[in-house]
């Protein structure tokens, strides 16, 4: 990162393979549409490239992008103004179960879930679509990209604490939102 | 199609990377936050002290003030130097809880400060038109600072806070009436200039993202 900040090709390069597939995923399920994600993901490594200046060591990098690009999303839902009349992208969850093994959480280990399934891929997705705006960021950085807390807290610019807070709210939300849609 | 799909991201891909990198190129090397930080902190202090330049030679700002009212003008200059760096540094959110404190005490500071006032034949708006006058040229200053990464309302507000506190030390200086003036005419002044500031840096667009 310091050979970066110094403006060093190679380490943006290398930093760019490593950040860029786990970052477009990301943003994909954040904004539910291919293309916006794209031009965001370019927006993104803009704001990596000006605003190299403002790394702290302490952020971590990849937490850091993570909250560009999450900055990013969230402007430009507010300014579409369309958060919620999005048609959902059931690729990008397909996506996240190739990126991304299920782990810790009971939710995600439940003997019927499976992302290989087209249908509860969608059901989660919207299921996610229903939760407030910071618990679905703090689960969808947490369990789908795989961020730790420290790192959803920088990303979010709140305390881990707080982060805790949002995500588990957003799991027991989503596993009462998933139980109805099981049932049914 | 999962062929399709994959080529379709890795040019997405490929298209973002060049972008970068040619930023990169173009950019390659930028200043650091504190070196922002303290050209803006700076320029602030300077147009302050051109003001109260300005103000003496006009005979507007009285300096014999300066002895009565030290608190309230030392805690106003340290929340504009402190408010705009707390707005601009990355995390630190201790700091800006302080620096919010900081300006609420100085906000009563400058209440307590004052009795029932001078009679004075000066017209009371006179007082909010020319507090918002000495502000732009901060405002304009810190909205600029802002513009560098995506802002938050609190650090909007703090930069805000920091813009009117300009007008206040020249408020502090030239103004002899009482505390219900002040309450209405500046301390009111200045937070509606903070809130302008809020208003304004939402519905920019920011040049980076970053935190």
């Amino acid at each position: 990162m310091t050979r970066f900040c110094n403006g060093d090709e190679k380490a943006f390069s290398a930093l760019y393979d490593r950040h860029a597939p786990q970052l477009e995923v990301f943003l994909r399920r954040f904004v539910r549409d291919r293309a916006l994600a794209e031009d965001l993901l370019q927006t993104t490594f803009l704001s990596f490239v000006r605003a190299r200046g403002r790394y702290v060591a302490t952020a971590g990098v990849r937490a850091w992008l993570y909250a560009i690009a999450a900055n990013a999303g969230r402007d430009a839902l507010r300014r579409r103004g369309a958060r919620r009349e999005d048609p959902f992208d059931a690729d990008s969850l397909y996506l996240a179960s190739n990126t991304r093994a299920a782990d810790d959480s009971s939710l995600w280990s439940s003997p019927s879930f499976s992302m290989s399934d087209p249908n509860l891929a969608r059901a989660v997705g919207e299921a996610l679509q229903q939760l407030p705006a910071d618990q679905r960021e703090a689960v969808l950085l947490h369990k789908l990209q795989g961020l730790s807390f420290p790192e959803v807290a920088t990303a979010l610019g709140t305390s881990v604490g707080a982060a805790k807070v949002r995500a588990h709210r957003g799991y027991q939300r989503l596993r009462v939102l998933l139980a109805a849609w099981e049932s049914a | 199609m999962k062929d399709d799909e994959q080529s379709v991201r890795s040019a997405a891909l490929e298209r973002a990377r060049a972008s970068a990198l040619a930023e990169l190129e173009r950019v390659p090397r930028v200043p650091s936050w504190q070196r922002d930080a303290t050209v803006a902190v700076l320029l602030l202090l300077g147009w302050t002290v051109m003001v109260m330049g300005a103000g003496t030679w006009l005979s507007i700002v009285e300096l014999d003030r300066l002895k009565g009212r030290w608190l309230s003008l030392v805690l106003l200059t340290v929340v504009q130097a402190l408010g705009i760096l707390a707005a601009v540094a990355p995390g630190k959110p201790m700091l800006r809880k302080v620096v919010a404190l900081l300006s609420v005490t100085a906000a009563i500071a400058i209440l307590a400060g004052r009795g029932s006032g001078l009679a004075t034949t000066t017209p009371a708006l006179a007082c909010s038109t020319s507090h918002l006058a000495v502000d732009l040229v901060p405002l304009g200053l810190v909205l600029i600072a802002l513009r560098r990464f995506s802002g938050t309302l609190g650090r909007s507000l703090l930069a805000g806070v920091a813009a009117a506190a300009t007008g206040a030390i020249a408020g502090e200086l030239s103004c002899g009436r009482g505390w219900s003036h002040v309450l209405v005419h500046h301390v009111g002044t200045g937070l509606a200039l903070a809130l302008g500031c809020v208003l304004l840096a939402r519905l920019r667009q920011p040049e980076t993202f970053a935190p």
